[in-house]
């Protein structure tokens, strides 16, 4: 293994990282906002299931982050380019992070990978449908988290709409809501700590270290679930605050609402191989149950600021890799 | 104060069918049900409201 390779893992680690320490707020906003859980005990929770997901789910999401965004044929996932990816989307994530919005680390990584290899060979060498499907499920992943999340909620209040026994339920759901807490940081254990293990692959493969038919060494996906976890256990106040309070206000009811609806998302896409934002996913299922008392429920203001956020992760990560990748070949 | 769920969930329902034939073919059935359900939700947040005018 060469210096570069290490490093250039060294830094997917620590994307994951921040990865963890930047969505530790959506795992655990709801816990924390209705009170279930302290904050310091919501974020060994969450760690713990992010941590465990590797038994859980396959690889697939870190074959597509592999394979399906940039063509591994065309040999252009050099170790330099991977870092360049890996310095946009840690850049995007900390210029968000200061200014307190949920953005999506994952297309965050898509667009840095996309960016340093657009540099360093031209467009021709992106994946149009492995981006076609990145790109499709980033607008359905919050459409199915606000149809889940809605569901849901109406379901729940149908199912105890004659209880008057109101405190008894709501200690009820703030049980229940240990368990979807649970669920949640499991999909995004999943789902988030794969995209390291893709980028991690990549550079693997570039590097001859492994064949580009294998799969990910167990090594790789114990490191990825760590740092993930380790993230989570760091955790982000700003971005709890905006999620947990900002976007609409929870009871226990919607807070278990909102977070079984965003893990069934996370644990389908997860399962189908695609790499969604959960940071969409838990906003959408948000606003789902928001909305399932009245439209004026949800803060349209910040949803709205959250929805430009996304729009500009890809082309900001993009811009950020593109400028890494530039830079290190004027250096050269 | 006018309750606009119905003209989002139409709007969510628009949105998913456009992305019908953009998918992965294995896929599509995902934003076909996405629209299913969403104009479902639609009709019935139209009904929910029309049923509260009415009683008031």
């Amino acid at each position: 293994m060469t210096v570069g390779l290490v490093v250039v893992i060294v830094v997917a680690l620590a994307f994951d990282f921040t990865n963890g320490f930047h969505d530790a707020a959506n795992s655990i906003a709801t816990v924390v906002s209705t009170r279930v859980l302290s904050p310091r005990a919501a974020v060994v929770w969450a760690a713990t299931f992010n941590f465990v997901a590797f038994l859980v789910f396959g690889t697939k999401v870190a074959n597509t982050i592999a394979k399906d965004v940039v063509d591994p044929a065309s040999h252009v996932l050099t170790v330099g380019v991977v870092f360049a990816g890996l310095v946009g989307a840690i850049g995007w994530n900390l210029i968000t992070f200061y200014l307190g919005l949920p953005t999506s680390s994952s297309h965050a990584l898509v667009g840095g990978m996309a960016g340093g290899a657009v540099v360093a060979a031209g467009p021709h060498v992106l994946v149009e449908t492995g981006l076609r499907k990145i790109a499709v499920f980033i607008v359905l992943s919050p459409l199915i988290g606000l149809a889940l999340g809605l569901i849901l909620t109406v379901a729940i209040m149908w199912t105890f709409h004659r209880t008057r026994a109101v405190e008894r339920l709501n200690r009820g759901f703030r049980r229940g809501q240990l368990v979807s807490a649970a669920a949640f940081s499991l999909g995004h254990g999943a789902n988030d700590a794969q995209k390291t293990m893709g980028v991690i692959l990549a550079v693997l493969i570039a590097a001859k270290e492994v064949s580009p038919t294998s799969g990910v060494p167990l090594w790789v996906v114990l490191a990825a679930h760590a740092a993930i976890a380790l993230g989570t256990l760091s955790g982000g106040w700003r971005i709890v605050r905006t999620m947990g309070s900002k976007i609409t206000r929870l009871q226990p009811v919607g807070g278990f609402a909102a977070e079984s609806a965003a893990a069934l998302t996370l644990f389908f896409t997860s399962a189908q191989g695609i790499p969604v934002s959960t940071t969409h996913t838990i906003t959408g299922a948000i606003v789902g149950v928001g909305s399932a008392q009245r439209l004026t429920a949800v803060r349209w203001g910040i949803a709205s600021q959250v929805v430009w956020a996304w729009v500009l992760t890809i082309p900001g990560a993009f811009a950020i890799a593109a400028v890494i990748e530039l830079g290190m070949r004027l250096v050269k | 104060m006018k309750d606009r769920r119905a003209v989002l969930f139409l709007c969510a329902a628009a949105v998913a069918a456009v992305l019908i034939p953009a998918s992965d073919p294995k896929l599509a059935w995902v934003p076909a049900v996405v629209a299913v359900t969403y104009l479902l939700l639609a009709a019935l947040s139209a009904l929910d409201t029309l049923g509260r005018r009415h009683r008031q």
